[in-house]
Protein backbone atom coordinates (compact mmCIF):
# COMPACT_ATOMS: atom_id res chain seq x y z
CA UNK A 1 0.00 0.00 0.00
CA UNK A 2 1.12 3.51 -0.67
CA UNK A 3 2.08 5.47 2.43
CA UNK A 4 1.70 9.21 3.00
CA UNK A 5 3.91 9.89 5.99
CA UNK A 6 4.06 13.03 8.12
CA UNK A 7 6.35 13.54 11.10
CA UNK A 8 4.62 16.45 12.82
CA UNK A 9 6.42 16.20 16.15
CA UNK A 10 8.30 19.45 15.66
CA UNK A 11 5.68 21.37 13.72
CA UNK A 12 3.60 24.18 15.23
CA UNK A 13 -0.18 24.23 15.19
CA UNK A 14 -1.94 24.30 12.74
CA UNK A 15 0.70 23.08 10.23
CA UNK A 16 0.24 19.37 11.09
CA UNK A 17 -3.50 19.59 10.48
CA UNK A 18 -3.05 21.61 7.30
CA UNK A 19 -0.55 19.09 5.88
CA UNK A 20 -2.60 16.11 7.09
CA UNK A 21 -5.74 17.34 5.32
CA UNK A 22 -3.74 17.82 2.13
CA UNK A 23 -2.62 14.19 2.38
CA UNK A 24 -6.13 12.89 3.18
CA UNK A 25 -7.38 14.43 -0.07
CA UNK A 26 -4.90 12.21 -1.99
CA UNK A 27 -5.89 8.91 -0.33
CA UNK A 28 -7.60 6.00 -2.09
CA UNK A 29 -8.32 2.38 -1.10
CA UNK A 30 -4.71 1.42 -1.78
CA UNK A 31 -3.11 4.05 0.40
CA UNK A 32 -2.98 5.22 3.98
CA UNK A 33 -1.83 8.25 5.93
CA UNK A 34 0.56 7.76 8.81
CA UNK A 35 1.42 10.62 11.17
CA UNK A 36 3.60 11.04 14.25
CA UNK A 37 2.56 13.83 16.59
CA UNK A 38 3.48 15.01 20.09
CA UNK A 39 -0.23 15.51 20.92
CA UNK A 40 -3.36 13.64 19.94
CA UNK A 41 -4.76 15.54 16.92
CA UNK A 42 -8.40 15.59 18.03
CA UNK A 43 -9.73 17.85 15.22
CA UNK A 44 -8.11 15.62 12.57
CA UNK A 45 -9.62 12.49 14.11
CA UNK A 46 -13.02 14.19 14.38
CA UNK A 47 -12.76 15.08 10.70
CA UNK A 48 -11.79 11.49 9.80
CA UNK A 49 -14.72 10.21 11.84
CA UNK A 50 -17.13 12.65 10.20
CA UNK A 51 -16.00 11.52 6.74
CA UNK A 52 -16.33 7.86 7.68
CA UNK A 53 -12.63 7.10 7.21
CA UNK A 54 -10.93 4.16 8.89
CA UNK A 55 -8.61 5.58 11.57
CA UNK A 56 -6.65 4.76 14.69
CA UNK A 57 -4.75 6.89 17.19
CA UNK A 58 -2.42 5.35 19.78
CA UNK A 59 0.30 6.56 22.07
CA UNK A 60 3.69 4.89 22.10
CA UNK A 61 6.18 6.33 24.61
CA UNK A 62 5.78 10.07 24.27
CA UNK A 63 4.39 10.21 20.71
CA UNK A 64 1.03 9.68 19.12
CA UNK A 65 0.80 7.41 16.07
CA UNK A 66 -2.11 8.11 13.77
CA UNK A 67 -3.17 5.94 10.86
CA UNK A 68 -5.98 6.91 8.49
CA UNK A 69 -7.23 5.14 5.38
CA UNK A 70 -10.44 5.08 3.34
CA UNK A 71 -9.99 1.28 3.12
CA UNK A 72 -12.31 -0.30 5.67
CA UNK A 73 -10.85 -3.79 5.19
CA UNK A 74 -7.52 -3.06 6.88
CA UNK A 75 -7.28 -3.75 10.61
CA UNK A 76 -5.36 -0.63 11.49
CA UNK A 77 -4.37 -1.87 14.92
CA UNK A 78 -2.37 -4.77 13.43
CA UNK A 79 -1.20 -2.59 10.61
CA UNK A 80 0.20 -0.05 13.05
CA UNK A 81 2.11 -2.73 14.95
CA UNK A 82 3.59 -4.02 11.72
CA UNK A 83 5.10 -0.69 10.75
CA UNK A 84 8.86 -0.88 11.21
CA UNK A 85 9.29 2.59 12.65
CA UNK A 86 7.36 1.84 15.79
CA UNK A 87 8.34 -1.72 16.59
CA UNK B 1 3.40 -0.55 23.99
CA UNK B 2 0.51 1.41 22.57
CA UNK B 3 -2.06 3.24 24.68
CA UNK B 4 -5.53 3.97 23.40
CA UNK B 5 -6.90 7.44 23.08
CA UNK B 6 -9.06 8.51 26.01
CA UNK B 7 -10.45 11.50 24.20
CA UNK B 8 -13.95 11.97 22.97
CA UNK B 9 -14.33 12.72 19.29
CA UNK B 10 -17.49 14.68 19.85
CA UNK B 11 -17.50 17.54 17.44
CA UNK B 12 -16.30 20.94 18.52
CA UNK B 13 -19.26 23.37 18.51
CA UNK B 14 -20.35 25.01 15.24
CA UNK B 15 -18.21 28.01 14.38
CA UNK B 16 -20.97 30.57 14.98
CA UNK B 17 -20.96 29.70 18.69
CA UNK B 18 -17.45 31.06 19.06
CA UNK B 19 -17.70 33.90 16.53
CA UNK B 20 -20.86 35.33 18.13
CA UNK B 21 -19.20 35.53 21.56
CA UNK B 22 -16.05 37.05 20.03
CA UNK B 23 -17.95 39.62 17.97
CA UNK B 24 -20.00 40.76 20.97
CA UNK B 25 -16.81 40.95 23.04
CA UNK B 26 -14.95 43.03 20.47
CA UNK B 27 -17.91 45.44 20.10
CA UNK B 28 -17.87 45.92 23.88
CA UNK B 29 -14.18 46.75 23.41
CA UNK B 30 -15.20 49.55 21.03
CA UNK B 31 -17.73 50.79 23.62
CA UNK B 32 -15.08 50.65 26.38
CA UNK B 33 -12.69 52.72 24.23
CA UNK B 34 -15.36 55.42 23.84
CA UNK B 35 -15.98 55.38 27.60
CA UNK B 36 -12.26 55.82 28.21
CA UNK B 37 -12.16 58.71 25.75
CA UNK B 38 -15.02 60.62 27.39
CA UNK B 39 -14.72 59.60 31.04
CA UNK B 40 -10.96 59.41 31.67
CA UNK B 41 -11.14 62.38 34.05
CA UNK B 42 -13.12 60.23 36.51
CA UNK B 43 -10.63 57.38 36.48
CA UNK B 44 -8.65 58.58 39.49
CA UNK B 45 -11.65 57.62 41.59
CA UNK B 46 -11.83 53.87 41.09
CA UNK B 47 -15.32 53.81 42.68
CA UNK B 48 -16.86 56.58 40.54
CA UNK B 49 -19.98 55.37 38.72
CA UNK B 50 -18.42 55.96 35.28
CA UNK B 51 -15.23 54.12 36.30
CA UNK B 52 -17.26 51.15 37.54
CA UNK B 53 -19.19 51.15 34.26
CA UNK B 54 -15.91 51.12 32.30
CA UNK B 55 -14.33 48.39 34.46
CA UNK B 56 -17.35 46.11 34.04
CA UNK B 57 -17.61 46.78 30.31
CA UNK B 58 -14.04 45.54 30.03
CA UNK B 59 -14.23 42.61 32.45
CA UNK B 60 -17.72 41.31 31.66
CA UNK B 61 -18.46 42.75 28.23
CA UNK B 62 -15.08 42.08 26.65
CA UNK B 63 -13.18 39.54 28.76
CA UNK B 64 -16.08 37.31 29.87
CA UNK B 65 -17.52 37.23 26.32
CA UNK B 66 -14.23 36.16 24.78
CA UNK B 67 -13.41 33.73 27.57
CA UNK B 68 -16.81 32.03 27.59
CA UNK B 69 -16.61 31.73 23.79
CA UNK B 70 -13.14 30.23 24.07
CA UNK B 71 -14.36 27.75 26.72
CA UNK B 72 -17.23 26.63 24.48
CA UNK B 73 -14.62 25.89 21.81
CA UNK B 74 -11.82 24.48 23.95
CA UNK B 75 -13.74 22.26 26.37
CA UNK B 76 -14.70 19.66 23.73
CA UNK B 77 -11.29 19.74 22.03
CA UNK B 78 -8.92 20.03 24.99
CA UNK B 79 -10.95 18.31 27.71
CA UNK B 80 -13.17 15.93 25.72
CA UNK B 81 -16.21 17.58 27.33
CA UNK B 82 -19.27 17.90 25.13
CA UNK B 83 -21.86 20.63 25.76
CA UNK B 84 -25.33 19.64 24.62
CA UNK B 85 -27.11 21.81 22.01
CA UNK B 86 -24.21 24.28 21.97
CA UNK B 87 -25.81 26.67 19.47
CA UNK B 88 -29.06 27.24 21.38
CA UNK B 89 -27.29 27.32 24.71
CA UNK B 90 -24.59 29.74 23.57
CA UNK B 91 -27.16 32.05 21.96
CA UNK B 92 -29.05 32.22 25.27
CA UNK B 93 -25.83 32.88 27.20
CA UNK B 94 -24.50 35.47 24.72
CA UNK B 95 -27.66 37.55 24.63
CA UNK B 96 -28.48 37.39 28.35
CA UNK B 97 -24.86 38.39 29.06
CA UNK B 98 -25.16 41.23 26.52
CA UNK B 99 -28.41 42.51 28.06
CA UNK B 100 -27.04 42.02 31.60
CA UNK B 101 -23.92 44.09 30.86
CA UNK B 102 -26.02 46.86 29.27
CA UNK B 103 -28.27 46.94 32.36
CA UNK B 104 -25.20 46.98 34.60
CA UNK B 105 -23.56 49.89 32.74
CA UNK B 106 -26.76 51.95 32.79
CA UNK B 107 -27.36 51.03 36.46
CA UNK B 108 -23.91 52.29 37.46
CA UNK B 109 -24.42 55.54 35.58
CA UNK B 110 -28.08 56.07 36.48
CA UNK B 111 -28.18 54.54 39.97
CA UNK B 112 -31.72 53.23 39.39
CA UNK B 113 -32.65 50.35 41.73
CA UNK B 114 -34.65 48.44 39.11
CA UNK B 115 -31.71 48.53 36.70
CA UNK B 116 -29.41 47.00 39.34
CA UNK B 117 -31.90 44.19 39.90
CA UNK B 118 -32.34 43.55 36.16
CA UNK B 119 -28.54 43.51 35.76
CA UNK B 120 -28.20 41.03 38.63
CA UNK B 121 -30.89 38.74 37.17
CA UNK B 122 -29.56 38.71 33.60
CA UNK B 123 -25.91 38.32 34.62
CA UNK B 124 -26.80 35.53 37.05
CA UNK B 125 -28.73 33.67 34.35
CA UNK B 126 -25.98 34.10 31.74
CA UNK B 127 -22.92 33.38 33.83
CA UNK B 128 -24.17 31.01 36.51
CA UNK B 129 -26.11 28.84 34.06
CA UNK B 130 -23.10 28.41 31.76
CA UNK B 131 -20.73 27.97 34.72
CA UNK B 132 -23.05 25.33 36.21
CA UNK B 133 -23.06 23.31 32.98
CA UNK B 134 -19.29 23.62 32.55
CA UNK B 135 -18.49 22.74 36.18
CA UNK B 136 -20.80 19.73 36.06
CA UNK B 137 -19.18 18.42 32.87
CA UNK B 138 -15.63 19.17 33.99
CA UNK B 139 -16.16 17.46 37.35
CA UNK B 140 -16.66 14.11 35.64
CA UNK B 141 -13.41 13.86 33.67
CA UNK B 142 -9.86 12.72 34.32
CA UNK B 143 -8.09 16.03 34.53
CA UNK B 144 -5.18 17.34 32.55
CA UNK B 145 -3.39 20.35 34.03
CA UNK B 146 -5.34 22.59 31.64
CA UNK B 147 -8.79 21.20 32.38
CA UNK B 148 -8.14 21.38 36.13
CA UNK B 149 -7.13 25.02 35.78
CA UNK B 150 -10.22 25.75 33.71
CA UNK B 151 -12.44 24.20 36.39
CA UNK B 152 -10.76 26.28 39.11
CA UNK B 153 -11.09 29.43 37.00
CA UNK B 154 -14.81 28.83 36.46
CA UNK B 155 -15.36 28.21 40.20
CA UNK B 156 -13.54 31.52 40.88
CA UNK B 157 -15.82 33.22 38.37
CA UNK B 158 -18.87 31.87 40.20
CA UNK B 159 -17.54 33.20 43.53
CA UNK B 160 -16.89 36.64 41.95
CA UNK B 161 -20.32 36.74 40.33
CA UNK B 162 -22.23 35.63 43.44
CA UNK B 163 -20.50 38.33 45.49
CA UNK B 164 -21.22 40.81 42.70
CA UNK B 165 -24.90 39.90 42.78
CA UNK B 166 -25.02 40.50 46.56
CA UNK B 167 -23.43 43.92 46.03
CA UNK B 168 -25.84 44.81 43.22
CA UNK B 169 -28.74 43.87 45.48
CA UNK B 170 -27.32 46.10 48.21
CA UNK B 171 -26.83 48.96 45.71
CA UNK B 172 -30.43 48.50 44.61
CA UNK B 173 -31.45 49.50 48.12
CA UNK B 174 -32.33 46.11 49.60
CA UNK B 175 -31.47 45.98 53.25
CA UNK B 176 -29.21 42.92 53.25
CA UNK B 177 -26.52 42.46 55.83
CA UNK B 178 -23.23 42.17 53.93
CA UNK B 179 -19.72 43.42 54.57
CA UNK B 180 -19.72 45.55 51.44
CA UNK B 181 -16.04 46.62 51.41
CA UNK B 182 -14.77 43.11 52.14
CA UNK B 183 -17.15 41.61 49.54
CA UNK B 184 -15.89 44.11 46.98
CA UNK B 185 -12.24 43.24 47.67
CA UNK B 186 -12.87 39.50 47.50
CA UNK B 187 -15.04 40.02 44.38
CA UNK B 188 -12.27 41.66 42.40
CA UNK B 189 -9.58 39.27 43.68
CA UNK B 190 -11.52 36.23 42.46
CA UNK B 191 -12.53 37.96 39.21
CA UNK B 192 -9.05 39.15 38.25
CA UNK B 193 -6.68 36.63 39.82
CA UNK B 194 -9.02 33.64 40.04
CA UNK B 195 -11.12 33.78 36.88
CA UNK B 196 -9.02 35.73 34.37
CA UNK B 197 -5.45 34.91 35.45
CA UNK B 198 -6.00 31.22 36.29
CA UNK B 199 -7.94 30.65 33.06
CA UNK B 200 -5.13 32.18 31.00
CA UNK B 201 -2.52 30.14 32.90
CA UNK B 202 -4.53 26.94 32.28
CA UNK B 203 -4.96 27.68 28.59
CA UNK B 204 -1.26 28.56 28.27
CA UNK B 205 -0.30 25.07 29.48
CA UNK B 206 -1.92 23.67 26.33
CA UNK B 207 -1.53 26.30 23.67
CA UNK B 208 1.99 27.68 24.22
CA UNK B 209 3.57 24.33 23.53
CA UNK B 210 1.11 23.53 20.73
CA UNK B 211 1.27 26.89 18.90
CA UNK B 212 4.95 27.67 19.28
CA UNK B 213 6.62 24.24 19.83
CA UNK B 214 8.19 25.22 23.13
CA UNK B 215 9.55 22.91 25.84
CA UNK B 216 6.76 21.55 28.06
CA UNK B 217 5.93 23.16 31.39
CA UNK B 218 7.08 21.04 34.32
CA UNK B 219 4.09 18.75 34.95
CA UNK B 220 4.15 19.00 38.75
CA UNK B 221 4.44 22.76 38.56
CA UNK B 222 1.55 22.90 36.08
CA UNK B 223 -0.53 20.61 38.29
CA UNK B 224 -0.16 22.60 41.48
CA UNK B 225 0.22 26.26 40.57
CA UNK B 226 -3.46 26.87 39.78
CA UNK B 227 -4.55 24.98 42.92
CA UNK B 228 -2.10 27.00 45.00
CA UNK B 229 -3.25 30.36 43.62
CA UNK B 230 -6.86 29.37 44.31
CA UNK B 231 -6.05 28.27 47.89
CA UNK B 232 -4.20 31.54 48.53
CA UNK B 233 -7.24 33.45 47.27
CA UNK B 234 -9.52 31.40 49.55
CA UNK B 235 -7.31 32.08 52.58
CA UNK B 236 -7.22 35.75 51.59
CA UNK B 237 -11.05 35.81 51.41
CA UNK B 238 -11.53 34.15 54.81
CA UNK B 239 -9.03 36.46 56.55
CA UNK B 240 -10.53 39.49 54.80
CA UNK B 241 -14.04 38.55 56.00
CA UNK B 242 -12.70 38.03 59.54
CA UNK B 243 -11.07 41.45 59.41
CA UNK B 244 -7.42 40.34 59.64
CA UNK B 245 -5.11 42.80 57.92
CA UNK B 246 -2.67 39.97 57.20
CA UNK B 247 -5.04 38.97 54.35
CA UNK B 248 -3.06 41.33 52.08
CA UNK B 249 -0.05 39.06 52.46
CA UNK B 250 -1.95 36.17 50.83
CA UNK B 251 -3.08 38.44 48.04
CA UNK B 252 0.61 39.29 47.45
CA UNK B 253 1.54 35.59 47.40
CA UNK B 254 -1.17 34.86 44.82
CA UNK B 255 -0.01 37.75 42.61
CA UNK B 256 3.62 36.63 43.04
CA UNK B 257 2.75 33.16 41.73
CA UNK B 258 0.77 34.59 38.81
CA UNK B 259 3.67 36.85 37.84
CA UNK B 260 6.17 33.99 38.28
CA UNK B 261 4.12 32.02 35.77
CA UNK B 262 4.22 35.00 33.40
CA UNK B 263 8.03 34.99 33.54
CA UNK B 264 8.13 31.19 33.04
CA UNK B 265 5.85 31.56 29.99
CA UNK B 266 8.05 34.26 28.46
CA UNK B 267 11.10 32.00 28.96
CA UNK B 268 9.24 29.07 27.32
CA UNK B 269 8.34 31.26 24.34
CA UNK B 270 11.96 32.39 24.03
CA UNK B 271 12.97 28.69 23.91
CA UNK B 272 10.63 27.90 21.00
CA UNK B 273 12.01 25.36 18.53
CA UNK B 274 10.38 26.79 15.40
CA UNK B 275 10.92 30.25 13.91
CA UNK B 276 7.33 31.34 14.56
CA UNK B 277 7.09 35.11 14.42
CA UNK B 278 3.45 36.10 14.05
CA UNK B 279 1.32 38.71 15.80
CA UNK B 280 -0.13 36.15 18.20
CA UNK B 281 3.29 35.45 19.71
CA UNK B 282 3.91 39.20 20.08
CA UNK B 283 0.57 39.57 21.85
CA UNK B 284 1.42 36.65 24.18
CA UNK B 285 4.80 38.13 25.12
CA UNK B 286 3.29 41.59 25.60
CA UNK B 287 0.48 40.14 27.75
CA UNK B 288 2.87 38.22 29.98
CA UNK B 289 5.28 41.17 30.25
CA UNK B 290 2.37 43.45 31.24
CA UNK B 291 1.34 40.94 33.90
CA UNK B 292 4.88 40.71 35.30
CA UNK B 293 5.04 44.52 35.44
CA UNK B 294 1.60 44.61 37.07
CA UNK B 295 2.88 42.35 39.86
CA UNK B 296 6.01 44.42 40.32
CA UNK B 297 4.07 47.65 40.71
CA UNK B 298 1.37 45.92 42.80
CA UNK B 299 4.01 45.10 45.42
CA UNK B 300 5.10 48.74 45.45
CA UNK B 301 1.49 49.84 45.87
CA UNK B 302 1.32 51.99 42.73
CA UNK B 303 -1.89 53.85 41.80
CA UNK B 304 -4.94 51.69 41.12
CA UNK B 305 -5.31 53.25 37.67
CA UNK B 306 -1.75 52.39 36.65
CA UNK B 307 -2.25 48.80 37.86
CA UNK B 308 -5.65 48.58 36.10
CA UNK B 309 -4.10 49.61 32.77
CA UNK B 310 -1.34 46.98 33.13
CA UNK B 311 -3.71 44.19 34.16
CA UNK B 312 -6.19 45.06 31.38
CA UNK B 313 -3.31 45.09 28.88
CA UNK B 314 -2.33 41.61 30.04
CA UNK B 315 -5.83 40.13 29.68
CA UNK B 316 -6.68 41.97 26.44
CA UNK B 317 -3.34 41.13 24.86
CA UNK B 318 -3.96 37.41 25.42
CA UNK B 319 -7.49 37.82 24.02
CA UNK B 320 -6.09 39.42 20.86
CA UNK B 321 -3.41 36.70 20.65
CA UNK B 322 -5.93 33.89 20.88
CA UNK B 323 -8.39 35.56 18.50
CA UNK B 324 -5.82 35.98 15.74
CA UNK B 325 -4.75 32.36 16.17
CA UNK B 326 -8.18 30.76 16.60
CA UNK B 327 -10.43 32.64 14.16
CA UNK B 328 -8.56 31.94 10.87
CA UNK B 329 -8.00 28.36 12.00
CA UNK B 330 -11.66 27.75 12.82
CA UNK B 331 -12.92 29.18 9.52
CA UNK B 332 -10.41 27.13 7.54
CA UNK B 333 -10.92 23.95 9.58
CA UNK B 334 -14.74 23.99 9.64
CA UNK B 335 -14.89 24.57 5.88
CA UNK B 336 -12.39 21.77 5.23
CA UNK B 337 -14.23 19.46 7.59
CA UNK B 338 -17.40 20.14 5.61
CA UNK B 339 -15.48 19.30 2.44
CA UNK B 340 -15.24 22.68 0.67
CA UNK B 341 -12.58 22.73 -2.06
CA UNK B 342 -12.36 26.50 -2.23
CA UNK B 343 -12.17 27.19 1.51
CA UNK B 344 -9.97 30.24 2.05
CA UNK B 345 -6.51 29.52 3.45
CA UNK B 346 -5.85 30.78 6.96
CA UNK B 347 -3.83 33.79 5.79
CA UNK B 348 -6.74 34.70 3.48
CA UNK B 349 -9.17 34.77 6.42
CA UNK B 350 -7.03 37.26 8.36
CA UNK B 351 -3.71 38.29 6.90
CA UNK B 352 -0.57 38.13 9.05
CA UNK B 353 0.16 41.76 8.18
CA UNK B 354 -3.30 42.91 9.36
CA UNK B 355 -2.79 41.17 12.74
CA UNK B 356 0.66 42.75 13.09
CA UNK B 357 -0.71 46.24 12.37
CA UNK B 358 -3.39 45.55 15.01
CA UNK B 359 -0.65 44.61 17.48
CA UNK B 360 1.17 47.93 16.98
CA UNK B 361 -2.06 49.89 17.54
CA UNK B 362 -2.71 47.89 20.71
CA UNK B 363 0.82 48.27 22.06
CA UNK B 364 0.86 52.02 21.27
CA UNK B 365 -2.47 52.41 23.09
CA UNK B 366 -1.06 50.60 26.15
CA UNK B 367 2.15 52.65 26.28
CA UNK B 368 0.36 55.96 25.70
CA UNK B 369 -2.34 55.21 28.30
CA UNK B 370 0.38 54.43 30.87
CA UNK B 371 2.13 57.68 29.97
CA UNK B 372 -1.19 59.52 30.18
CA UNK B 373 -1.13 59.13 33.96
CA UNK B 374 1.56 61.84 33.86
CA UNK B 375 0.22 63.84 30.90
CA UNK B 376 -3.59 63.68 31.06
CA UNK B 377 -4.12 64.99 27.54
CA UNK B 378 -2.65 61.73 26.18
CA UNK B 379 -5.74 59.83 27.37
CA UNK B 380 -7.56 61.13 24.27
CA UNK B 381 -4.85 59.76 21.99
CA UNK B 382 -4.45 56.48 23.89
CA UNK B 383 -8.19 55.72 23.94
CA UNK B 384 -8.42 56.60 20.23
CA UNK B 385 -5.64 54.06 19.47
CA UNK B 386 -7.44 51.48 21.60
CA UNK B 387 -10.62 52.22 19.66
CA UNK B 388 -8.79 51.52 16.38
CA UNK B 389 -7.35 48.28 17.84
CA UNK B 390 -10.82 47.03 18.82
CA UNK B 391 -12.41 48.20 15.54
CA UNK B 392 -9.75 46.21 13.66
CA UNK B 393 -10.46 43.12 15.77
CA UNK B 394 -14.26 43.48 15.30
CA UNK B 395 -13.77 43.86 11.55
CA UNK B 396 -11.47 40.82 11.40
CA UNK B 397 -14.07 38.67 13.19
CA UNK B 398 -16.94 40.01 11.06
CA UNK B 399 -15.04 39.46 7.79
CA UNK B 400 -14.00 35.95 8.83
CA UNK B 401 -17.63 35.08 9.53
CA UNK B 402 -18.67 36.60 6.22
CA UNK B 403 -16.04 34.57 4.30
CA UNK B 404 -17.21 31.42 6.07
CA UNK B 405 -20.86 32.07 5.15
CA UNK B 406 -19.90 32.94 1.56
CA UNK B 407 -18.04 29.64 1.10
CA UNK B 408 -20.91 27.68 2.66
CA UNK B 409 -23.30 29.34 0.19
CA UNK B 410 -21.24 29.30 -3.01
CA UNK B 411 -18.31 26.90 -2.38
CA UNK B 412 -17.67 23.61 -4.21
CA UNK B 413 -17.43 20.39 -2.24
CA UNK B 414 -15.01 17.46 -2.43
CA UNK B 415 -15.03 14.00 -0.88
CA UNK B 416 -12.15 12.34 0.91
Amino acid sequence: MREFFLDARELEHPLPLEMAIDSLKKLDDNSYFYMLHRKEPVPLLALASEHNLNFISKKNYSFWHILISPNKDITLDNFLKSLNEIE
Amino acid sequence: MFNNSGLSLDQAPPIEVVLRFFLVGSIFGVVASFMLFFWHNDLNNIYASTTLALIHTLTLGVMASFMLGALFQMMPVLCGVHIKAPVDFSIRVTYTLLVGVIFLITAFINGNSALYIFAAIFLAIAILSSAFVMIRRLSKINHSNSSRGMLIAIISFVIAVVLGIFMLTARAGFNIDIKYIEFRNIHFHFALFGWIAILIIAVAFQVIEMFYVTPKYNQKYAKYITILIFLLLLIYAILELLGFKISTLFSFFAVALISFNAVVTIIKIKQKKRPVNDASIWFWVNGMASLALFALFYFFNFSALFLAILFSSFALSIIFAMSYKIIPFLVWFHLNAKGYFDAPMMHEVVSAKYAKVNFWFFLSAEVILLTALKFKILFYFGSFLLLIAFCMLSLAIYRAWEKYNFTIKYGKKFNF
